[in-house]
């Protein structure tokens, strides 16, 4: 981790410029180093965040009883106002960024092999909970601890082994059986009842529900 | 140590661990094994502590040990919800409570579950309700508040949990029966009992419709002024205060309790032997004291009528839910 | 003011092997399960409390203040060394404690936070035992538009801790507000943002936020270096301890931090970790070396240190004068005072007042053991931190998932740490603090709920904001110590960068 910022994280609110180009052909840079590149990535995601939020997320997934429309005391009053700042933050974060961009060189990249270690270690977190939803807790722990070693670069595996067959077991003693707290048995059924869908199906649903009724009361206004 | 050797010997006790708690089916004979008790609140909550008096107290006569877990969140509806999910074999029961099994069902239709999706076992604890206002207040009784919110309609403010609470419910009842309109009063919603109490003493609110056990202290001690409870009797603490009932409103009869609640489908022969042995237990000595340390008083319901107790609440609370629109799809 | 005769009769009440041992019993316990990362100071209480129902009153209750105090601290030792917060009240220590451990000097940072710790826990109770009334009338001369003033001056404590660009600070915060909103409304109790998903009825919990935004984006990077490099990576070197002189050093941190703190634990219902955030937060804004917080500081560990701490005496008062607890760990203590018939309320303190100071000085004896265990934990510490990063960082990776389920027992929290894990990833590499993230994320709930409280109390009336003296004064507080953030932001980016001008 190195304290040493490439330019590029100051100019979002001073303005002030670094003097000198980089040099062409510099070294890469350390993956959680910024970069403008992507401070516009980050902004424009923001943005879009805040946009979608403000216009499909909130008319679809929060209720306001009739006493509350339009008032401050309304659920949806504080969600929208922070989703207008975020929104007004963002753009300014944005324009500063492609303002930063086209007055500096480019700041080099981070190497692929970074971002590609990076998103490996985020595949192994996405299928430890698939992994749990498939096979229950002290399995899917099992299988975890000794991928995510090896990942790591460890190759002695009788450690790997070790490790993997006794931290899943004193875990399970000790919240099974000294804290009295059920390990999730496995199945899909946390993420709903059955007559609701599933976290995606309902994003989709409600956001495409939202987009509906904003088209119908558009189509009403004209 | 060998580090392997260290390895064996926690793998082999962890084989042993297993191997004892590998559950033998068999219906007759209930209950073989220890009973899981789901306390939808978080520890250290009066729900909580009341379900763990009665699993200190009940093995003796159910003849097994009772495991407390709790599972806390979104007005017990996530524990109620896991608990409902429960095999019917009785190893797995609940603690039932008026605000997640009736309460929040009646106010939500997305609870995922109403009285229909849960076997009442037996009631075991009640709590009374008290009307209360400010001891610095002008409100001597029930009809000096009453007039005052006539007088102002929409300046007087009451101080509840949150809509759909039973503080709630019993402020709009008090105002439905006495003929007020449900805009006369504005409601506060607190976070706990407490702090809605504690919004009465400071002011913000002007009169406060609780349970018994968040009021009794602040009573004796001559800060709040009770105007009326909702039992059929009189209490014993306060024999000055009058019942809704003495005062003409029979109908302001609500009160919290809890009690055991099993799954659907849950089998006669189980909620039989479980409603013998709460029933059995509540007659031990020193129990009295202990639920009222909780801020309860005994009052056991079998599993018929306690049935059509909630069946009743559940009932009014989903029509009062309608009216005040606080239903939430 | 303290009464002697009732104090003695205290005194004798807890000079009994049995309480004392209690006390060590709960503050032995409440470390192993503090230091241990995806154990929660929560857990411990819980584990502890069918225990005390079979135990005399003063002993149950000295072993759970064992278990509260040490939890507070324990939680800092994680947070020290693999950048995980074991409470929500250590997300603060994490900012400077963690790269203090990164640079090698892990023990002066655990040390730090010991001796900060002990310091304005030891003052803060002798505040709460001396000006009891005083504290507990705080809880109610704060009422719903106030309590919105101190939210609101809290909320500056985001520009404090926003790194060098403010404008990231405050999308990380409006991030943080957002997803605080998922699960029931505070005041109508409808849903929001949950998605047909029963268990985000509850929201997305403090740790899991916590876990998710601190310590899994630290996996991801860890297992980034540990690729790049074949030579054994460890955390971190103990190096030198803490020595006297700088000790002595951070007094006036301790001070502020304390007397915030004391504040911020007597309005019930706010916890430990806004107190956390300000001690930090002070720390920095009176240090004479504020670009040294976040890249390690000895003074940002102290302030956010002794903030957390100063919470543990005052947050007992609203507790026994109004039976409303500070957090989940005093609601399990008033669960255990109710149990053996004490019940909290105003009639506490009259009917039994040497239970009273008993408890005040039960925190004190509370502190001497955590003295002595924290010490020996330090010199367990340099165990964890000799190990390699390969091993270790995939263990806790585990811990904290087995952590983060077992809170609410919930497999949504486990999706959502990952999910903030992921999101938290990305903002490091972009530089967007997480530190504002999680204060709007504990603070968004409080300021809309006071909010909205205030303006149904008012009829809608804005004016109900300054109605009264106190409000006013925070708000003032809080317009001042915003500008002074913008005006410090705005000087220290231009000498930052005249000083890279002149290189």
């Amino acid at each position: 981790m190195s304290d040493n910022r490439s330019a590029g994280t100051e100019a979002p609110v001073s303005g002030t410029a670094l003097p000198g180009k980089p040099e062409p052909g510099q070294p890469p840079i350390d993956i959680d180093t910024p970069t403008y590149r992507g401070d516009v990535i980050a902004a424009a995601l923001c943005l879009g965040f805040a946009l979608i939020v403000y216009f499909l997320v909130i008319p679809a997934q929060v209720y306001v009883p009739r006493a509350f429309v339009g008032t401050a005391n309304s659920p949806a009053f504080l969600p929208k106002l922070i989703c207008i700042l975020l929104a007004v933050l963002s753009a300014v974060y944005l324009l500063n960024s492609i303002i930063a961009i086209r007055r500096e060189a480019t700041q080099g990249h981070a190497r692929m092999s970074d971002w590609a270690i990076a998103g490996g270690m985020v595949a192994i977190c996405l299928a430890y909970v698939g992994g749990i939803l498939a096979l229950g807790l002290p399995l899917a722990s099992a299988a975890c601890v000794a991928g995510t070693i090896y990942f790591f670069g460890e190759r002695r595996y009788v450690l790997i082994a070790a490790i993997a067959l006794i931290l899943p077991a004193l875990l399970w003693y000790f919240f099974v059986k000294v804290a009295n707290i059920l390990l999730p048995e496995p199945g899909l059924e946390i993420l709903g009842d059955g007559s609701a869908p599933g976290i995606g199906m309902a994003a989709i649903v409600s956001v495409m529900q939202a987009a509906g009724q904003i088209a119908g009361q558009m189509a009403g206004l004209s | 140590m060998d580090h392997r050797i260290k390895a064996g010997l926690l793998s082999a006790a962890f084989l042993a661990a297993t191997a004892i708690s590998i559950p033998e089916a068999g219906a007759e004979g209930y209950p073989d094994k220890p009973v899981t008790l789901i306390v939808p609140s978080g520890a250290g909550g009066s729900t909580d502590t009341a379900a763990r008096i009665l699993a200190i107290n009940i093995p003796e006569h159910i003849g097994q040990p009772v495991v407390v877990v709790n599972k806390k969140g979104a007005s017990g509806s996530i524990g109620i919800n896991f608990g409902l999910k429960a095999k019917p074999d009785g190893y797995m029961l609940m603690t039932g409570m008026i605000g997640g099994h009736v309460l929040y069902p009646a106010t939500n239709l997305s609870a995922g579950y109403s009285p229909e999706d849960y076997t009442p076992i037996a009631m075991t604890q009640m709590n009374p309700n008290v009307l209360v206002v400010n001891a610095e207040s002008p409100y001597k009784s029930l009809k000096d508040l009453i007039d005052a919110i006539k007088a102002k309609p929409g300046a007087l403010k009451f101080s509840h949990v949150g809509a759909g609470s039973i503080h709630f419910f019993g402020a709009h009842l008090m105002m439905e029966v006495t003929g007020l309109d449900k805009t006369d009063a504005i409601g506060i919603p607190y976070k706990g009992g407490k702090n809605a109490m504690a919004g009465l003493l400071r002011g913000e609110a002007d009169f406060h419709q609780t349970n018994l056990v968040s009021a009794i202290d602040y009573i004796k001690a001559g800060k709040v002024r009770a105007l009326a409870v909702t039992t059929k009797q009189r209490l014993e603490e306060f024999p000055d205060v009058p019942t809704y009932a003495e005062l003409g409103y029979p109908d302001v009869d609500l009160f919290g309790w809890r009690g055991v609640i099993g799954p659907k489908d849950l089998p006669a022969d189980i909620v039989q032997k479980w409603a013998k042995a709460v029933e059995e237990t509540m007659n031990r000595s020193g129990w009295k004291k202990m639920v009222n340390a909780v801020g309860d008083v005994p009052n056991y319901m079998g599993p018929e009528e306690f049935a059509a107790h909630i069946d009743k609440d559940y009932k009014r609370f989903r029509k009062m839910a309608e009216k005040l629109d606080i239903l939430v799809k | 003011m303290i009464d002697f005769s009732v104090l003695s009769l205290s005194i004798s009440q807890i000079l009994s092997w049995e309480v004392l041992l209690s006390c060590l019993a709960g503050v032995i316990w409440g470390m192993f399960v503090g230091v241990t990362p995806g154990l929660t100071g929560i857990m411990a209480v819980v584990i502890a409390l069918p225990l005390t129902f079979f135990m005399e009153a003063t002993s149950s209750i000295a072993l759970l203040l064992g278990i509260y105090v040490t939890a507070i601290y324990g939680g800092s030792v994680t947070a020290i060394m693999i950048n995980t917060p074991g409470t929500p009240n250590a997300a603060a220590t994490l900012l400077d404690g963690y790269p203090l451990a990164r640079k090698g000097r892990t023990r002066q940072a655990l040390e730090m936070a010991l001796y900060a710790s002990l310091t304005s826990g030891i003052l803060s109770t002798i505040v709460a035992m001396s000006i009891f009334p005083v504290v507990a009338a705080v809880a109610l001369d704060f009422g719903a538009p106030e309590v919105f003033a101190v939210i609101v001056f809290s909320i500056t404590i985001i520009a404090g801790v926003s790194g060098d660009s403010l404008l990231k600070g405050m999308i990380a915060a409006c991030l943080g507000f957002l997803v605080a909103m998922v699960g029931q409304d505070p005041i109508h109790g409808s849903s929001r943002f949950t998605f047909g998903i029963p268990d985000f009825q509850a929201g997305v919990h403090i740790l899991t936020l916590l876990v998710g935004l601190f310590t899994i984006p630290e996996i991801i990077a860890r297992a980034v270096e540990a690729f790049r490099s074949e030579e054994k990576i460890t955390v971190g070197e103990m190096g030198p301890g803490l020595t006297f002189r700088e000790y002595l050093r951070y007094w006036p941190t301790y001070l502020r931090s304390t007397a915030g703190g004391s504040l911020l634990g007597a309005l019930p219902g706010l916890g430990g970790s806004p107190a956390a955030f300000l001690g930090y937060f002070m720390a920095k804004r009176f240090s004479r070396k504020p670009e040294e917080f976040g890249k390690g500081s000895l003074d940002g560990v102290a302030g956010a240190e002794a903030g957390n701490n100063a919470v543990c005496g005052p947050a007992l008062v609203p507790m026994m004068s109004l039976g409303i607890p500070g957090d989940t760990t005093t609601a399990v203590l008033m669960g255990a005072l109710v149990i053996h018939g004490l019940s909290p309320g105003p009639l506490l303190f009259e009917s039994a007042p040497d239970f009273v100071y008993s408890v005040f000085l039960l925190l004190f004896v509370s502190l001497i053991f955590l003295w002595a265990v924290g010490l020996g934990v330090i010199r367990v510490a340099k165990w964890v931190v000799r190990m390699p990063t390969k091993i270790l960082f995939p263990v806790v990776f585990i811990l904290a998932t087995y952590g983060t389920y077992a809170v609410r027992g919930t497999m949504v929290d486990v999706i959502s740490m990952v999910g903030v894990g992921v999101l938290g990833f990305f903002m490091r590499t972009q530089k967007i603090p997480a530190a504002p993230f999680a204060i709007a994320f504990i603070l968004g709930p409080l300021f809309e709920n006071e909010m909205r409280k205030s303006l149904i109390i008012s009829g809608g009336s804005l004016d109900i904001f300054v109605h009264s003296p106190i409000s006013i004064t925070f708000l003032i507080l809080a317009a001042l110590s915003a500008g002074l953030t913008v005006f410090l932001h705005r000087r220290l980016e231009g000498t930052a960068a005249a000083r890279m001008i002149r290189d």
